[in-house]
């Protein structure tokens, strides 16, 4: 993993650069991962790789180049690329400037415990969790990975950040023999303290469960969502419409609806960088400081999130939010908390007459992005809830969901909140009860 | 099998899996159907874990009457079951039609990897696919 000397090669190649504005981003990750499947490791890795991204600015021609060189004389050239790429470029009209940025907050983010969690731990966990399921009859398949990153960044404005963060990902399918499967996934900083058995019981429990899947109609249904399938909707609404790219663009279920209610009074959802459990990286790839923003506030659009670029176009502040320069999403926030309430999961089951209980979604798509409508499946573990308990295992079927009008039909909040991790976010969220909730046959 | 650069496992994957093309006009395709939707620009795809079944949206499509093209519409969807869908192709596009498709960002494993891949297809004519708007 680079260190902090990428950022003087950085300035001095600034220097020298002939554009008019310069910016470099390193982003460096060295990573470890132990892979098993059929009850057996079959494979560890280790890779240490970065990528470095030379934006300059030349009047309003903006280009980037890329690439993992991180000596002085391939920074140099990545410069050279980008100036040359910039002079064919169009202008671009609403370009104004990089950003400068004081210096952000030390990252809290960095374990040095899971920078150096060495493989035999990985493996001992692993045998643990396989010893196990064999002895339940069950067959296990996932990841436990480590790994630290750095990213580095300096501009021509006087921007220079370098922070580093850790963390251990984990996931685990268990299969039983009449093809019923159970998942947990777990994610966090301190890998030191990540009780894994605790989270891979949860997947061999829910594979061990007995009973002929019951096959239901197609409805609208109780369900009770665990923290992981309510942080893929989470995380798609925020693909969708918390992004300022989205808003200014109105293609967001929230443009022109800020001050306006969208979701249950009951839900607050903020993008919370400095959160004691997520601790992100404490800038964004433009070298701004990572700023909290509360979206939704007791169900009211409250703000989007914003880069440099969206920011100017409507007239706010950049949030910290920029992703890498050569992306064409726009920002999104990656930090969110989903604020719980004061239930269980116990009492949500408990007071559910008739119900369905999801332990995740696999393959979500939208349909309808305006109106937040995705489509998708249950998959390992989706339970029946007959008078209060979970009686028997379904057979998983197809959401069609507005995800809007399932957020404006959550009954009740769970305390627990666990950490989620879903395409480089990391979520904290509850369990969420919603009712009308459409599920057809898969 | 493929990985997406040096440092992931190769994995399988479909790299350029092709429709062959069949002997008909999307014209003639049109004219075959006295009451369908024809539906055009894909946009959201979601198979199930085991590629049993499926649901897909479109951009937009169009009402079909009387083998003439009419009404459009917004954010179509159709849906099925795999082995069914594809044993009820009543007639495939010929080469006039046949277009190589592909995708830019096809992703696949833990932890994710990305691949281009490419489909190469022609206009189907299918007959009972459950068709709605989302």
């Amino acid at each position: 993993m680079i260190d902090d000397r990428i950022v003087d090669i950085f300035k001095q190649a600034i220097k020298q650069s002939p554009a008019d504005q310069t910016e470099f981003v390193c982003e460096s990750e060295e990573f470890y991962l132990t892979r098993f499947a059929e009850n057996m490791i079959h494979q560890n890795m280790g890779r240490s790789d970065s990528t470095i991204w030379c934006r300059v600015a030349v009047g309003k021609k903006v280009a980037v180049a890329r690439s993992n060189n991180p000596s002085e004389q391939g920074v140099k050239d990545l410069n050279r690329i980008a100036c040359d790429v910039a002079r064919t470029r169009n202008d671009d009209p609403d370009f104004a400037s990089f950003v400068g940025s004081k210096k952000a907050a030390e990252s809290a983010g960095f374990n040095k415990k899971t920078f150096q969690h060495p493989a035999a731990s990985r493996a001992d966990a692993i045998a643990e969790i396989v010893g196990k399921a064999r002895a339940a009859n069950l067959t296990c398949a996932g990841t436990y990975q480590t790994s630290g990153t750095s990213l580095a960044v300096v501009n021509s404005l006087g921007t220079e950040q370098f922070g580093r963060t850790s963390e251990y990902r984990f996931t685990l399918t268990a299969a039983a023999p009449n093809g019923r499967s159970g998942w947990a996934q777990a994610a966090g900083r301190d890998a030191s303290a990540f009780d894994f058995m605790s989270s891979a019981q949860r997947a061999l429990d829910k594979a061990s469960f007995t009973g002929e899947p019951v096959k239901l109609d197609p409805g609208q249904y109780t369900v009770i969502l665990e923290p992981d399938a309510a942080a893929n909707f989470l995380l798609f609404l925020a693909f969708l419409g918390f992004g300022g790219k989205t808003l200014y663009q109105e293609r967001s279920f929230m443009s022109n609806r800020i001050s306006q209610q969208i979701m249950g009074s009951n839900i607050t959802i903020s993008e919370d960088p400095q959160n004691s459990l997520i601790e992100y990286m404490p800038f964004d790839y433009e070298g701004v400081p990572r700023k909290k923003v509360v979206i939704v506030k007791d169900g009211i659009a409250s703000a989007g999130v914003y880069d440099s670029y969206y920011a100017r176009l409507a007239g706010t502040e950049s949030t910290g939010d920029a992703l890498p320069p050569d992306n064409n999403f726009g920002p999104y926030p990656k930090a969110m908390v989903l604020n719980g309430g004061d239930s269980t999961v116990d009492d949500m089951i408990k007071s559910t007459p008739s119900g369905i209980y999801v332990t995740r979604f696999w393959y979500l798509n939208y349909l309808n992005p305006m109106k937040t409508m995705v489509t998708g499946y249950t998959r390992d573990g989706t339970f029946l809830i007959e008078n209060g308990r979970i009686t028997k295992p379904v057979v998983d079927m197809r959401v069609q969901q507005s995800m809007l009008e399932a957020f404006l039909n959550v009954e009740l909040l769970s305390s627990e909140q666990r950490l989620i991790p879903q395409y480089g976010a990391l979520m904290l969220v509850p369990f969420m009860k919603i009712r009308d909730f459409t599920l057809s046959a898969a | 099998m493929r990985a997406d650069g040096w440092g992931n496992i190769p994995i399988v994957r479909m790299n350029n899996t092709n429709l062959m093309p069949g002997d008909k006009s999307l014209n003639d395709l049109v004219s075959m159907i006295n009451d369908g939707i024809y539906m055009s620009a894909i946009s959201s795809w979601s198979p199930s874990d085991d590629r049993s079944s499926f649901e897909f949206g479109c951009e937009i499509a169009w009402e079909i009457k009387g083998g003439k093209l009419g009404q459009a519409f917004k954010n179509p969807v159709f849906s099925g079951r795999t082995m069914e869908f594809w044993n009820s192709v009543a007639a495939i596009g010929n080469e006039s039609s046949w277009t190589i498709w592909g995708t830019p960002n096809c992703g696949k494993g833990q932890p994710g990897q990305n691949a281009r891949t490419g489909q190469g297809a022609a206009p189907i004519l299918v007959t009972n696919v459950k068709v709605g708007a989302a």
